[in-house]
């Protein structure tokens, strides 16, 4: 249920899972900025999309991340996929595909692009890659560490006495809670079963009196446990205030460095490929190389 | 009202990597108005198994029949789920998270008016549940967020009686009450189990099983290990590793047969039992 976007971590020891989660998440950044970087024809930018492609199958491969849980995923989004293709395909194009575009076919007399396909093809693909780069980081990154890769990049706020360690540690609290209550909601769903109550079936009322019978508990014991949390925290002398220790210490090491090093070269060679298509010098990967011309 | 199990298995988090088999090839019998124990170590089926019953979990594999109900691995198949429901309950371990309504009758009558009954009917039939459970008048319009833990479980436990199946099954219902309210829970049980109903607990309360149960089912590792009498079992539990504590009542009847005194095991249930059984035994 959870494993929408954020897939649940799945307990490896790959090297993906062993890099340091504050690197992790930078090179996440950078790729997802990567993919949003569009450049030059269609035929290189779909060549550049096949390449990230690759790279995200080998990195998975690294990481077994099992491709399946990532279909599941993505079968969630499918109307939000439809939705995508249709509004591009069969709204009226934009003055720029008007004016350069090649025309596949007519409805009627109104004018379906190829580029409108290729538009939305492209959107759909960076959609997919973010929920992919999302579920790799939070699939090898426990979320006790993903918190604390948070709090290390809100550090610096410190100086303007930003609470950022009580935003960690609520962020951490949060994350550790969630699969709990997800267990509980199915333990009362089925208790609630056993007394009659069907969630798919019935009335708009009787829908209504089934959530009541489930979120009115889940409340409950959700406050229960936050206060028996709270004094749990207060038996061991926990105080938001003082400075902690910790058990666990976020440490950068050459494998961090290698793949750092590698994403960062990676980024420059496509902000600068960027930089020149946008001033002027248009690349074209097919021409380039093979000399092939393409319409698009 | 009879259950037959037929090579059910269960795997939670099925086709992921986090496969966990929980069942693996239960088969089992329970007769109509019987007192059915089933026991076994923590984390070994038996809260799966029982799930089952009432098709809150769908098999992987294999099938329960609960006499004209079937329950299987395809969901179209199971047809009348609700109805299934409305003969066979199940009570939830801590029943008392499942409580919500205003007030304990209202919450009491929740299953029945799901099940079809009027509000009037279903609030004389709540009232009739709480005074079953030894809560009387002045309980119906309280909140039952201000009860004790053990007045919460009895209300929950009356919200699942109320609704009268002929199966009742019980994940472990004495679990974190104080002796008397275990006792007057059991006798509640018990009560039910005269007048017809068939009764399936889920325990690790051992005396309890051998004061009430007339059959058990041990589970280990998602299989059944044992069936048979409470006593049979603790019989054999010192040799086989069943994970059992066997019950003071039982190993003094062991020693006293084992020193020459002439008592037949089989017929202690309860302390008074073995009193009787001695006495007789010395007259006869
Ligand atoms: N919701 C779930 N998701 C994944 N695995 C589960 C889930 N519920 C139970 N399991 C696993 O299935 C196995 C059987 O669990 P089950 O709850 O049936 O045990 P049990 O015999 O009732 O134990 P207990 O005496 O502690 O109640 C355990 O290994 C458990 O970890
Ligand atoms: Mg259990």
């Amino acid at each position: 249920m959870a494993s929408v976007v954020f897939g649940r971590f799945s307990p490896y020891n790959t090297f993906v899972h062993r890099l340091d989660p504050r690197n992790k998440i930078f090179m996440v950044i950078l790729l997802m900025v990567m993919i949003f970087l569009r450049i030059g024809n269609w035929s290189t930018t779909y060549i550049l999309c096949g390449v990230y492609l690759l790279f995200l199958i080998i990195i998975m491969l690294i990481a077994k991340i099992s491709f399946l849980e990532l279909f599941k995923s993505l079968k969630s989004m499918w109307f939000l996929v439809l939705f995508i293709f249709a509004i591009y395909v069969f709204l009226p194009a934009t003055v720029e595909i008007k004016e350069t575009g090649h025309v596949a076919f007519y409805i009627n007399t109104y004018p379906i692009y190829w580029e409108s396909f290729l538009q939305s093809g492209y959107i759909i693909f960076r959609l997919i890659m973010m929920i992919a780069l999302m579920m790799l980081l939070t699939s090898t990154t426990t979320p006790m560490n993903l918190t604390y890769a948070f709090e290390w990049y809100m550090s610096p706020l410190k100086v303007i006495k930003f609470p950022t360690h009580e935003i960690a540690m609520t962020l951490s609290i949060a994350l550790r809670f969630i699969p709990t209550l997800l267990d509980e909601t199915e333990r009362i769903q089925k208790a609630q079963a056993s007394r009659g109550v069907d969630f798919n079936k019935g009335g708009l009322f009787k829908r209504f009196k089934a959530i009541v019978s489930l979120i009115i508990p889940l409340f409950i014991s959700a406050i229960d446990r936050s206060e028996q949390l709270a004094d749990a925290m207060e038996a061991r002398g926990f105080d938001p205030k003082m400075k902690r220790t910790r058990y666990r210490i976020l440490k950068f090491h050459l494998r961090d460095l290698i793949s750092l090093l590698f994403v960062l070269i990676l980024f420059a060679g496509v902000l600068t490929l960027f930089i020149f298509d946008k001033n002027g010098y248009p690349i074209d990967i097919l021409n380039f190389f093979f000399n092939i011309k393409t319409k698009f | 009202m009879s259950i037959k199990v037929d090579n059910l298995f269960y795997t939670y988090m099925a086709n992921s990597n986090q496969e966990t088999p929980a069942l693996k090839g239960v088969s089992l019998n329970i007769d109509n108005n019987s007192f059915v124990g089933i026991l076994g170590a923590t984390g070994s089926g038996k809260s799966t198994l029982i799930q089952t019953f009432n098709a809150l979990l769908l098999p992987t594999c294999g099938t329960v029949t609960v006499d004209e109900f079937k329950v299987s691995s395809e969901k179209k198949k199971n047809k009348s789920i609700k109805e299934l429901r409305k003969h066979l309950s199940l009570v939830f371990q801590f029943p008392e998270y499942q409580l919500f309504e205003e007030t304990v009758e209202k919450d009491v009558a929740f299953g029945l008016k799901n099940f079809g009954y009027k509000n009037e009917d279903a609030l004389k039939k709540a009232h009739e549940a709480l005074l079953q459970v030894g809560l009387d008048e002045s309980y119906f319009t309280r909140s039952p967020f201000d009860l004790s833990g053990g007045e919460k479980r009895r209300v929950a436990i009356a919200g699942i009686i109320a609704i009268d199946p002929d199966i009742l099954v019980l994940d472990e219902p004495t679990a974190g009450l104080d002796p008397v309210g275990c006792q007057s829970i059991m006798k509640l049980v018990k009560n039910m189990f005269d007048n017809g109903k068939t009764i399936i607990v889920v325990t690790h309360d051992m005396e309890m099983v051998m004061e009430y149960c007339q059959k058990v089912f041990v589970v280990k590792e998602g299989q059944i290990i044992f069936e048979g009498s409470p006593n049979a079992l603790f019989s054999v539990a010192n040799e086989e590793d069943y994970a059992i504590e066997i019950p003071p009542l039982f190993l003094l009847a062991d020693r006293l047969k084992k020193a020459g005194k002439n008592i037949d095991i089989n017929k202690i249930h309860t302390s008074s039992d073995l009193i009787k059984e001695l006495k007789e035994k010395r007259h006869g």
